[in-house]
């Protein structure tokens, strides 16, 4: 009883839809179809090879077959392409300036509130200003870097490669340095939150890596916007 | 605090004028964004009302759904302004609503006119916002556009599309699988972001079909990737496909080539990438490993913390299995201790606390005592822990480690860090037997300043237990008392245990240890007088618990021979009555498998003269176990029981290992079996057992497991019968037999019907090494000579081709099952000749001695000479047989 796992990717998950039908001396396996599931089994595999799923799934399947009738949903991990968790720009009290969370690791809002406040102050004391400092918290690798009074953080899974994280932190870094015109500190960030924003938006797309030089991302973000000086502070203060 | 530039204002007011959303109301925003309505739209004052929205939506406040609909209608409106900023801003916005399925209709086709625009911007990004908000019947409508934009000459265009691709897969797989043409094409892009876009979203299309895997892989590494992310991707790929090809250990690994040119590579991404792949194949050899090392080697001297710290993360993982292959790094890594980044510190520390040897300690120590009082508890206790096995390994230098332990114990610290410091020292003194009166010693000084009850009063009972056994215990009752004096009521109880076992089983101390009981009669804590009572009045024999003093000390200070949980239920379940409750009607059967410490293997010094069986506490437990079964009873001593096999992998519905017990005449298999799935109770668990393929062995009892609820471990034995004395082997295969009944997790409920069920297991196997016991001595010469010649066996080996010595090395060890002497098991790197020494006890308690000599040649031919002495010259020739077979 060797399934044909035909999965389902995300950025970090693999998705198992398997329909389950329970008759006398066959179990038949129908792939791909999403029900509501009474049954929810989580298996990591870690970055286990494709092939290597059918048979580990073969195991895993066939008692609960037998024994819970009607559906399995099983979530696999197989993180076999780079992706980021979160960006964090927050400003020298640890509150945020712009923040954006890819994964569901954090699901709710304090979960999120208490992971950036870890995170800012576990880096506190650290000198992040010339090079890029990095940690590990929770099981997560940070690559972090401070200028004036904004902190600027990058997460990654435990597997991640350090410096693809630290290259997208520096990316991140570099671009907002530009596009503030070395004017990085938290009231110009804030005047020009639109710009920090898009360039969230430019580096990373719900996970995956969307550019990293930061000439470009600064160029992107800045096509035709800077020129007519549309900052925010102009209006209000 | 690291903000120079910021000044602390303490008026929050004042502070808050930095802020140009200051005062921000969300109320207030939504009346401003009535601006999207009007008929001449102002794309500055719009853009500004989007990012105060925006503004709010990331600081966590959230809108109704009435709310965001309206915004989201009004967003809509903008679509008609032509200014390029608002037009991103619109773009972000929808977004961070994510709308529903029948809003998405109205910006649809807005969106699609984006798609198809002159302007590159606008196209990418209408890729990216409509496929974040589309549904399947959507994406077939412009399935066709997204096909053309994966290869439109644009790159933000394309990767636009390939990334939303990758998005889509998980939600339409059968859509986005029709573009493999498409990616294809994609891969071969000139643009490098493109090529790594294209790389990920081909491989998640194909990762099922593994030859299609392979035939990327072997066209990518030939050709030029670009991109050093895509780089990344592909060396990923190339360990899949390695390890799944790795049926045929002989020879060249394919693709290590590619890995090891990454090596060279000129992004660091791309080189660390390759350094930790190779690390991480399984069976890596440390000729593969040598270049992955040297260039992590040169990473550790970078100026940038982030390589130095990917380089010794990863250096730390190759040191549990190859620590041979990172001494090279030793001086380095040295350097690192005094490293700014704590992290980078600890990971050092850790790894040279494995690579050392016994030369280095001392050196090591002293440059670890400086780091030890600037990192933050969590990093010290897995330097402790680290210590810990260090000392495991090198029992002859408990003394500077046990001092280095003492040293920070008196420093400042929280609970769980000195705990961590107690429980190492107490497994120290427990293993390490020449540790003893000093690690007591040490015990006994931090208790005297001791904040945690719990800490203070763990040491006292294991006081009790070791403290009488030592040359002079009369020097411990001062510390002892002092607790009864100076402490809180439960460190005075449990003061008062201690005190008594010292008069219980030293004599002398007897009358001097009345003295001080007697004081404690007037203490003001009930339970303190209480106990004191009762030792005095037994001690002195005033009331009798049975004959001899020997019964008055099994009553009071004897262990409880029924489980702890079992005599809760018990004590529950029993109902008062005129019939006393009996403690001799609570089940013995342990629920729980015992908890054994794992121990690194290392020199004992226990010598040969001494018993047998160095008896471990796990050995004991087993033994309370085994005897606790009346069909095993009959069985005799135990000879051995080996540590653990998994029978089944990691995180499987259920877990089972095995635990093979050799007796003399008989083997017992001890099956711990846990369930792991809470709807479910497992009932009449068996493992039935087919030794077909053991022809010396015959099944003579199987012991079910009555029933097996979730996530609480039981044990079901399977016995057999073997000739006596004889070391026969064999191969088991094992079935998992039960009655599954499902349980409602919610209530505990139970349901009546339980359907009948199997569970294959892994083979099992009984081998030579079973039957020997690990035994050490201090002097191997002395023993060797002493066992003289006349039961000699010398003879010869040819090994054949061999990687390298070490690993011959720990092969044969593991073949015999022998205790290797005076550290002769690790192999300097690189030497052509070596020699082991071993010891043990084979079954019948026969002493034995091996001295293996290993040579290898240029052509890495492995030759080996083996000679045993023991004290039965057929017991000599029986290992040779073991080798040869082996």
């Amino acid at each position: 009883m060797e399934p044909d796992p035909s999965y389902c990717v995300s950025r970090d998950c693999v998705g198992f839809f398997i329909f389950l039908r329970s008759a006398p001396g066959s179990v038949r396996l129908r792939l791909r179809d999403i029900f509501p599931t009474p049954f929810h089994f989580s298996l990591r595999i870690g970055r286990t090879a494709p092939a290597n799923i059918g048979s580990a799934l073969a195991r895993f399947i066939k008692p609960v077959a037998k024994s819970s009738r009607w559906f399995v949903l099983l979530s696999l991990n197989l993180d076999s392409c780079p992706s980021i968790k979160n960006i964090l720009l927050l400003d020298s009290e640890g509150k945020r300036v712009a923040v954006k969370y890819y994964t569901d690791d954090w699901p709710t809002l304090s979960a999120k509130l208490a992971f950036e406040k870890s995170v800012f102050t576990k880096t506190l004391k650290t000198n992040a200003r010339t090079e890029a400092e990095i940690a590990m918290l929770d099981g997560y690798i940070i690559v972090y870097k401070f200028i004036q009074d904004l902190h600027f953080f990058v997460t990654g899974g435990d597997d991640e490669n350090e410096v693809i994280i630290a290259t997208v932190l520096q990316g991140f870094f570099d671009s907002v340095g530009i596009l503030l015109r070395n004017n990085v500190d938290k009231r110009s960030a804030l005047e020009n939150l639109d710009l920090i924003l898009l360039c969230l938006d430019e580096i990373v797309d719900g996970g995956i890596i969307l550019e990293t030089e930061p000439s470009i991302i600064a160029s992107k973000v800045a096509a035709n916007s800077l020129d007519g000086a549309t900052s925010l502070s102009e209006q209000i203060i | 605090m690291a903000q120079p530039f910021v000044k602390k204002d303490d008026d929050h007011d004042e502070e808050e004028e930095y802020s140009p959303f200051h005062g921000i109301e969300k109320g207030a925003v939504l009346q401003e964004a009535r601006v999207f309505h009007d008929p001449q739209l102002d794309a500055r004052k719009c853009s500004q009302v989007i990012t105060k929205l925006l503004y709010l939506l990331n600081q966590g406040e959230t809108f109704t759904k009435v709310e965001a609909t309206e915004v989201f209608f009004a967003v809509t409106k903008l679509f008609q302004s032509k200014d390029t900023v608002l037009r991103r801003m619109v773009y972000l916005m929808i977004k961070e609503l994510s709308p529903s399925a029948d809003e998405v209709i109205i910006v649809t086709s807005s969106l699609m006119k984006d798609m198809n625009s002159k302007t590159d911007m606008y196209r990418a990004n209408a890729i990216r916002v409509l496929c974040r908000i589309t549904d399947s019947t959507l994406l077939t409508q412009i399935e066709r556009y997204l096909k053309q934009a994966i290869v439109d000459k644009n790159p933000v265009v394309a990767s636009a599309a390939l990334v939303s691709g990758v998005h889509l897969l998980q939600t339409n797989p059968e859509i986005v699988k029709r573009w493999s043409n498409e990616v294809q094409e994609a891969v071969q892009s000139r643009a490098a972001l493109v090529q790594f876009h294209a790389l990920a979203l081909l491989h998640q299309i194909r990762q099922n079909d593994r030859l299609a895997v392979t035939k990327l892989v072997t066209s990518l590494t030939k050709g030029s990737v670009r991109s050093p992310l895509a780089q990344c991707l592909l060396i990923r790929y190339t360990s899949q496909v390695i390890r799944e090809s790795n049926t045929n250990t002989q020879g060249e690994r394919p693709f290590f080539d590619y890995l090891e040119s990454c090596l060279r590579h000129k992004a660091e991404m791309v080189v660390f990438e390759a350094a930790k792949a190779i690390t991480e194949l399984s069976g890596v050899t440390s000729r593969e490993l040598t270049p992955a090392i040297t260039v992590l080697q040169l990473f550790l001297s970078s100026s940038k913390p982030v390589l130095r710290f990917a380089a010794v993360r990863t250096l730390n993982k190759v040191a549990n299995t190859h620590p041979l292959a990172v001494t090279n790094c030793n001086i380095d890594m040295e350097s690192l201790i005094s490293d700014q980044n704590r992290s980078i510190a600890t990971l050092a520390i850790t790894t040279l606390l494995k690579t050392g040897n016994e030369s280095s300690v001392d050196r090591l120590m002293k440059q670890i005592t400086n780091f030890m009082s600037d990192i933050a508890d969590e990093f010290k206790i897995v330097v402790v822990e680290a210590i810990r096995s260090l000392c495991l390994k090198f029992p002859l230098k408990y003394r500077s480690l046990m001092n280095f332990l003492s040293n920070i114990l008196r420093e400042e610290g929280g609970f769980d860090y000195k705990k961590a410091i107690v429980d190492s020292i107490v497994i120290l003194i427990r293993d390490i037997p020449d540790a003893k009166e000093i690690g007591l010693f040490h015990l006994c000084e931090f208790i005297e300043d001791c904040e945690f009850t719990y800490l203070s009063t763990q040491i006292l009972h294991f006081l009790g237990n070791e403290g009488p056994k030592t040359s002079d215990p009369s020097k411990y009752i001062r510390y002892i008392y002092n607790r009864v004096i100076l402490e809180n009521a439960t460190v005075r109880a449990s003061a008062v245990s201690t005190l008594a076992k010292f008069g219980a089983l030293v004599d002398s101390l007897k009358p001097r240890i009345f003295v001080l009981l007697r004081r404690c009669l007037f203490d003001s804590d009930d339970e303190v007088r209480d106990r004191a009572t009762l030792y005095l009045n037994t001690l002195k024999g005033d009331v009798s618990v049975g004959g001899s003093n020997e019964d008055v000390k099994d009553f009071l200070f004897g262990p409880l021979d029924v489980p702890l949980v079992n005599l809760e239920t018990s004590l529950q379940n029993y109902e008062a009555s005129d019939i006393p409750f009996n403690i001799s009607s609570v089940p013995k059967e342990v629920k729980s498998q015992p908890l054994a410490e794992k121990k690194a293997p290392g020199k004992k010094p226990t010598g040969l003269g001494a018993p047998p069986v160095g008896p471990t506490s796990t050995v004991d437990a087993y033994e309370k176990l085994l005897s606790s079964i009346p069909e095993f009873a009959g069985f005799g001593k135990l000879f051995k029981s080996s540590a653990p096999v998994e029978l089944t992998e990691a995180e499987t519905e259920y877990s089972v290992n095995v635990v093979k017990h050799i007796f003399d005449g008989h083997v017992v298999f001890q099956y711990n079996c846990t369930n792991t799935i809470p709807e479910q109770l497992l009932q009449m668990v068996t493992v039935f057992v087919d030794a077909s393929e053991a022809e010396e062995f015959s099944e003579v009892v199987s012991k079910p497991l009555r029933s097996l609820p979730y996530d609480s471990p039981g044990q079901t034995f399977v016995a057999f019968e073997k000739p006596t004395g004889v070391p026969a082997t064999g191969k088991f295969s094992n079935l998992l037999k039960f009655l599954v009944k499902e349980v409602d997790p919610a209530t505990g409920e139970v349901e009546e019907e339980g359907v009948e069920d199997e569970y294959q297991l892994e083979d099992l196997e009984i081998v030579a090494a079973d039957y020997m016991l690990k035994v050490g001595v201090s002097n191997f010469k002395n023993a060797w000579d002493s066992m003289g010649p006349d039961n000699e066996r010398v003879d010869e080996y040819g090994l054949g081709v061999k990687d390298s010595l070490t690993e011959t090395v720990s092969a044969v060890v593991d073949i015999l099952g022998m205790q290797p002497c005076e550290g002769t098991e690790d192999v300097p790197s690189n030497s052509r000749s070596h020699t082991c020494l071993l010891s043990g006890i084979f079954v019948g308690n026969v002493k034995v001695l091996v001295r293996v000599s290993f040579g290898i040649d240029g052509s890495k031919q492995v030759a080996m000479k083996l000679a045993v002495r023991s004290e039965d010259p057929e017991i000599s020739e029986k290992i040779h047989e073991i080798v040869a077979e082996g």
